[in-house]
């Protein structure tokens, strides 16, 4: 079973997510900032992870910067949630070391989608 | 498989009502000259936040419009936009906007999108150049052409708008349309457009339609469709939802040996971070109004079965006396336990003070500083619903009519900015809440002067506290001139009503060029009342305990008539007696008999005549209102241990009247007093 970190300061979309990720048969954990993202990485081993970008206390661009620095997610794909797509916070995702990114509003099919792109 | 998250929608609603609440707490509190970049963050993020869930809902207006606050936010929080006073303001009336619309969605009701545009505007404005940020929400996905235009509603009517539409619909699809902004003169609306036509061509139909210089067209842009294609970005999505930075043919993911490092996930990491949210649960308040109920219910019946076996003998049935007294005693705690579900912190109603006082402070041109103390004091869910009112009322009057302007101010000597306190704390089974300020203080013969411009028989000699109190008349107010903030003259008597109705007392304490402090003393639950039972002429009534002073067997010689009306000299006062049974028609009790009962309201006294005291109790409130219909001089009902239903009677009432009535007789009490 493959395990997903999902990293976000609002509860009712870590819940939401939980709810898709978990009922596709992914395990899921979850974060509700970087800082907690970055302990829950290390005391586990996420096999992809999703994080906001905004957040308390560390943010997402910090987070990836940050698993990026740990040998055992140099090649964990990490995608970043946004609500724009903005060019200037896609090129600072590319730059911390994201794998790739997704808009919201997140339709659950297309999540899966996309997860099923990259975890097979 | 179809995944329905609409459930989660409603969490999102009261995360962003809880956003909002932060931002605007936020926000009042900034300070404008050096405002910490840390609040600044905050603010940025509470608008972020409820943006990330509108867009992960599926709230389009929302998302457009909290990304246009945001986008403002974004660079008042870099330093690229000074924060002014206006700024605030518009943001506290996004703020708003944002509230009412997330209520209306969650109510599924339409939100008033018209509001949104306007704030929309204003938000813009405040920025200068942030339209910038319209452009960005043409972005992918998004329909090709913006249209906008801005009409003389001199020559065009307002259906011209679906008239246009109706025509730019011939060109394409028209998606959205949108009024950004109505004056008297003009309309500025904009549509969006999905036509496989090229830019010229549309502006060439659209002139048919309209003078060119009324309107502008906006293409979204070619780098916009295909999102960093300038850095070989993938776009794996046809529709632009997600896409990759490198091609993902390279397996991304590290083969997982079967024997690396897999820690197994314990379930207690999984909900690591919801376990916090475990600690509270919310409920439906009808399901905890349901519970109370129930306890009283059963508290009653306690109390039923306890006078049933209080003729039975204990020394031959102690297995009933020990089970009668765990009952009683569990019935007790069960109680408690459970009017504790239902108590608040009073920051509910506190909440709001900040705000209002900016808004009015602003109104008044006054400069104000409001504290805060004692915001987690917790009292009853429903006493904190009736107080919220009387409470912002007298918030209202303390700066309005209290504190003088600044100039004033600084001619008494005082700070420019006026002082106002507002404090709760428990007391001795009561809660009670001061709000005080520096400001002028009451002026006595303003008061007295306006008491007999409405016609109340009003001294010089009376006691500071009677003359206060004169305030809460219906129809008085001394307010010069009438303001839409107060001095409409209604407002002080129902504050003194509400407040009443709760079974609380509200006492001024007032020193003139120095002050005024309002206490509002008020019970921590209506649902049980300590009380005492009285009986006249064979019924049984039930008295508050609280307004209970004490109770005298007079001698004939301390009863004397004064005009007519009767009164007894207690410690050194004569005290106006009413008479129960005259009030409420009952069969007059054979005369000289009975018990006199001194009622204490507000330091107004009477002495109420009755039969007997039966003795004290605890009673279940019942609303005689709800079942029946207000009746005068009785506040509730309650059911009482042989089942039978006593009324509760209204101290507050018994007093006033009493004391209306006698008027001449507290003077002449008062100048005995030696004042």
């Amino acid at each position: 079973m493959k395990t997903i970190l999902t990293v976000d300061d609002s509860p009712s979309i870590r819940q939401m997510l939980a709810y898709v990720l978990s009922s596709n048969g992914y395990q899921v954990i979850e974060a509700g900032d970087g800082e907690e993202g970055l302990m829950l990485a290390k005391a586990n081993r996420a096999d992809l992870v999703l994080t906001d970008q905004n957040m308390p206390k560390m943010d997402g661009i910090a987070l990836i910067k940050a698993l990026r620095a740990l040998p055992a997610y140099k090649q964990v794909p990490i995608m970043m949630l946004t609500t724009e797509s903005s060019p200037a916070l896609k090129q600072q995702g590319r730059d911390a070391g994201a794998t790739g990114w997704m808009v919201k509003p997140f339709d659950p099919e297309k999540l899966l989608e996309m997860l099923k792109k990259i975890l097979g | 498989m179809a995944l329905d998250i609409s459930r989660f929608a409603k969490a999102f609603f009261e995360e962003a009502q809880e956003h909002i609440a932060s931002l605007e707490k936020l926000l009042v509190a900034v300070d404008l000259r050096a405002p910490n970049d840390e609040s600044l963050n905050a603010i940025f993020r509470a608008v972020h936040s409820v943006k990330g869930g509108a867009a992960a809902f599926g709230h389009r207006h929302l998302t457009e419009f909290t990304h246009d606050f945001e986008t403002i936010l974004d660079r008042v929080r870099k330093h690229q936009l000074a924060l002014t006073k206006p700024m605030v303001d518009v943001f506290l009336k996004a703020g708003d906007a944002i509230g009412d619309h997330v209520d209306a969605l969650s109510q599924d009701r339409q939100p008033d999108l018209d509001v949104m545009s306007r704030l929309r505007q204003s938000l813009l404005d405040v920025g200068i150049d942030a339209p910038a940020s319209l452009a960005e929400t043409i972005q992918a996905g998004t329909p090709r052409y913006r249209i906008s235009m801005k009409l003389d509603r001199g020559q065009f009517s307002d259906d011209a708008v679906d008239a246009l539409r109706d025509d730019i619909a011939g060109l394409g699809q028209v998606s959205c349309t949108e009024v950004i902004a109505i004056s008297a003169q003009t309309i500025s609306f904009s549509f969006a457009l999905e036509a496989d036509i090229e830019t010229d061509e549309l502006r060439e139909s659209l002139e048919f339609l309209a003078p060119a210089d009324d309107f502008d067209i906006q293409e979204r842009s070619a780098d916009l469709t295909l999102p960093l294609s300038a850095t070989n970005d993938i776009a794996d999505d046809p529709d632009g939802d997600f896409g990759f930075f490198a091609p993902l043919s390279a397996p991304v993911v590290e083969p997982l040996s079967a024997s690396a490092a897999a820690t197994p996930i314990a379930d207690a990491d999984i909900h690591l971070s919801s376990m916090v949210d475990a600690t509270s649960i919310r409920v439906n308040v009808a399901k905890v109004d349901q519970l109370i109920n129930l306890v009283g219910e059963l508290v009653i019946a306690e109390a039923m079965v306890a006078q049933a076996a209080s003729g039975v003998d204990t020394n031959q049935n102690t297995l009933l006396a020990d089970g009668l007294a765990q009952l009683s005693r569990n019935t007790r705690n069960l109680q408690d336990a459970v009017l504790a579900i239902r108590m608040m912190p009073i920051s509910f109603v506190f909440s709001r003070l900040p705000r209002l006082t900016r808004d009015l402070a602003d109104r008044l041109g006054k400069e104000i500083e409001l504290e805060m103390q004692g915001e987690d004091t917790e009292l009853d869910k429903s006493v904190i619903e009736k107080i919220a009112d009387p409470l912002t009322h007298l918030v209202r009057n303390a700066l309005d009519h209290g504190i003088e302007t600044p100039e004033e101010r600084v001619a008494a000597g005082k700070p420019r900015a006026g002082y106002l306190v507002v404090r709760a704390a428990h007391q001795s089974g009561n809660i009670v809440i001061t709000i005080t300020d520096d400001g002028a203080g009451l002026n006595r013969e303003k008061i007295l002067a306006k008491a007999r411009e409405i016609g109340l028989d009003a001294s010089n000699n009376w006691l500071d506290d009677d003359v206060w109190r004169l305030i809460f008349t219906p129809g008085f107010s001394t307010a010069a001139a009438v303001t839409d903030v107060s001095g409409r003259g209604v407002g002080m008597d129902v504050v003194w009503q509400n407040v009443h109705a709760l079974g609380g007392r509200i006492d001024i304490d007032s020193t003139r060029g120095e002050g005024t402090t309002m206490t509002i003393r008020l019970p921590l639950t209506l649902a049980i009342l300590d009380g005492m039972s009285i009986s006249v002429s064979g019924e049984t009534y039930i008295l508050p305990l609280a307004s209970i002073s004490h109770s005298v067997q007079p001698l004939d010689a301390d009863i004397k008539t004064v005009n007519g009306a009767k009164v007894v000299l207690v410690r050194e006062e004569y005290i106006p007696i009413t008479s129960l049974a005259e009030l409420f028609n009952l069969p007059a009790s054979p005369e000289g008999t009975g018990i006199l009962v001194i009622l204490e309201v507000d330091n107004m006294r009477t002495a109420l005549r009755v039969d007997e005291l039966v003795g004290q109790l605890q009673v279940v409130l019942k609303s005689l209102e709800a079942n029946y219909r207000r009746v005068k001089g009785v506040s509730g009902a309650t059911i009482l241990g042989d089942g039978r239903v006593a009324l509760i009677l209204d101290a507050a009432y018994l007093v006033s009247i009493a004391h209306s009535t006698a008027r001449e007789i507290i003077d002449f009490a008062g100048e005995r007093r030696g004042h």
